[in-house]
């Protein structure tokens, strides 16, 4: 069960996605303060430095030139200021005697659209210009006058640019992989989830439960879950439970324990579908216990009931498992019997069930005493083919049963079999 | 002067004699006067000489002729020289140059010149010609008038005798101008 397909995935983004942003943007915050913070940490410390070094230059360059500045000698000026600069970041250079007249004067090259470009820099940084004092014996001869040059900030900047763009691709790439790794343990342990969820509301399986996971907010998601997963379970047992107990509360006599009128009509119709389909045959009794108003009034409806009671389970003791008995109210019983072979069969049952109640009934209070029962029997299809056929054939069985004596059983038809 | 700078047979005698030509190169621009610049150069060369035992004051003693050495006086001044004593001696009184540091050569006869500077050998004196364009003379050093401008030279046996050490920087402007040459 994919998490993406339980919500709507058409404006839902993946937790992964999310992940994965989340940690990008981390990645290139971090990256770009610190990048940022680096880059201008360096770019002053690259701007006194090279303050210094132009200053130190100019030093050099008077140092050097001195002998020559004393003896006014031009070339040696030019030639050896040239030998201490060339390799020096330095754009132009200007050496005066001391009445200020340019002795030498020296300008880098034009190396394409770069040496624009690294004086810009440089005015930018406010790295133009370094002057030193030409000196013999304390005497001031000359200046120099060194102006810098901003290659060693191109070469940073390029350096930079280089080096942050690399760092964004790693980072990027170290974060997106750590991100799909945390993701994952998350999305794995979701999607368990959401499948655990969805087994149960798709198939009422109450009984999986979410394995436990190391992320801690996730273990208690699962917890609860569980819990919510056990609560339900208990819940549903209990409803199934009490349904189980309505249902039998319905279809069944509350006193003896035998299905009801209701239980007992349904069945018939149902075997009756049965046996029209198949062809069967089917018995259906009609049992009334003989004097049972006499025993209710004399001896008390406790008595009655006690009686009651006896004659359901001597009833129920004398049927096959697929047959069925039921108490259709005060004290009449109806027996169905299906399948049945012939008419005989039921004869033999119905005999039974006549000898059971030979035996005396044994009452809480009191002497035990005997009753007995009176049979009408219909079968289908030879005394009617539908259920309230059926009842009524069986009735008027039953009332000539009672007719002729009590303590027997009639067939539907007028056909009377007397038994002891 | 200028009559000299042509290519001479001084200059073809200078070429025995190692000479360091700190040649001066032509400027427009020249606008302090030459005495000045004298001035300078005489102080600069001083700068850059140790003397074995150096001298309180530095006597300077001026022999011959000089076109520019009034300038060159007044350019002392200007330059706020201290320490100096300036002696004019004659061309011919060669044993006055025994109370001289330092001989400053204007114009006069190669002879005269040459005796002048013979009496100062084995004595640390510091010699500079004004009237050598090529330095092939046995002074120390030469100045190098063109127009406006002057320049220095140096004869490099002549300062390796003398006595006086001279800076290295010097020597290397000599040298660098011998390996052009």
């Amino acid at each position: 069960m994919n998490l993406r397909s339980l919500l709507d995935s058409s404006h839902k983004v993946p937790l992964g996605l999310v992940l994965h942003r989340g940690n990008m943007r981390m990645a290139l915050i971090a990256l770009s303060l610190a990048g940022v913070s680096i880059f201008f940490v360096g770019l002053i410390a690259l701007r006194a430095y090279m303050l210094d070094n132009l200053i130190l230059s100019a030093r050099t360059v008077a140092y050097g030139v001195e002998a020559a500045v004393v003896f006014n000698d031009r070339e040696a000026v030019m030639e050896s200021m040239k030998q201490m600069i060339a390799s020096r970041p330095i754009a132009s250079a200007s050496i005066f005697d001391r009445d200020g007249d340019e002795l030498a004067h020296w300008e880098r090259p034009e190396t394409g659209g770069w040496l624009q470009f690294e004086l810009i820099l440089a005015k930018i940084l406010l790295i133009e210009s370094a002057t030193a004092r030409i000196q013999q014996n304390g005497q001031v001869v000359g200046t120099v006058k060194l102006y810098g040059s901003g290659r060693d900030l191109l070469i940073y900047l390029a350096i930079s640019i280089g080096c942050g763009l690399t760092c964004l691709v790693l980072s990027g790439l170290v974060a997106s992989r750590y991100s799909r790794q945390a993701s994952q343990e998350i999305i794995e342990h979701l999607r368990h989830l959401a499948s655990v969820a969805a087994i149960a509301r798709r198939e009422q399986q109450f009984q999986y439960r979410v394995k436990p996971t190391a992320i801690a907010e996730l273990h208690e998601l699962g917890d609860d879950f569980n819990a919510l997963l056990e609560e339900l379970e208990s819940w549903q047992t209990q409803i199934l439970g009490h349904n189980e107990l309505l249902a039998h509360k319905a279809n069944h006599d509350p006193l003896t324990g035998l299905a009801n009128r209701a239980l007992f009509e349904s069945r018939l119709d149902a075997e009756l579908l049965a046996a029209r389909a198949s062809g069967g045959r089917l018995a259906l009794f009609f049992i009334d216990a003989d004097r049972f108003k006499v025993i209710n009034d004399e001896l008390g409806h406790e008595a009655g009931d006690s009686v009651l009671c006896i004659i359901a389970r001597r009833l129920r003791s004398k049927i096959r498992e697929s047959d069925l008995v039921a108490r259709l109210g005060g004290d009449e019983f109806a027996v169905l019997l299906t399948p049945l072979k012939d008419v005989s069969q039921a004869g033999r049952i119905a005999c039974n069930m006549l000898e059971s109640m030979i035996e005396p009934v044994e009452l809480p209070i009191g002497e035990p005493l005997t009753t007995s029962l009176s049979i009408g029997i219909a079968i289908y299809p030879d005394h009617a083919i539908d259920a309230a056929g059926l009842l009524k054939k069986a009735d008027e069985a039953m009332y000539q049963s009672k007719r002729s004596g009590r303590g027997v059983f009639s067939v539907a038809a007028n056909t009377t079999s007397a038994v002891a | 002067m200028r009559s000299f700078f042509a290519p001479s047979v001084l200059f073809l005698i200078g070429g025995i004699a190692v000479a360091g030509a700190l040649r001066v190169e032509q400027s427009n621009a020249a606008s302090t006067d030459i005495g000045t610049q004298i001035a300078r150069l005489v102080s600069g060369v001083i700068g850059y000489s140790r003397w074995p035992t150096p001298p309180d004051t530095y006597r300077l003693c001026v022999v011959g002729t000089s076109n520019y050495f009034n300038d060159a006086i007044v350019g002392f001044d200007k330059i706020g020289a201290r320490g100096w004593s300036i002696r004019v001696i004659t061309v011919d009184d060669a044993g006055a140059t025994a109370n001289c540091d330092l001989l400053y050569l204007g114009t006069m006869t190669a002879p005269q010149k040459r005796k002048l500077l013979a009496n100062t050998s084995g004595r640390p004196v510091l010699t500079i010609s004004e009237d050598d364009p090529v330095c092939a003379d046995a002074s120390m050093f030469c100045l190098a008038i063109n127009g406006d401008d002057v320049g220095l030279l140096a004869n490099l046996d002549s300062i390796s005798r003398s006595g006086i050490r001279i800076n290295p920087k010097v020597l290397q402007l000599v040298r660098r101008k011998q390996g052009q040459q």
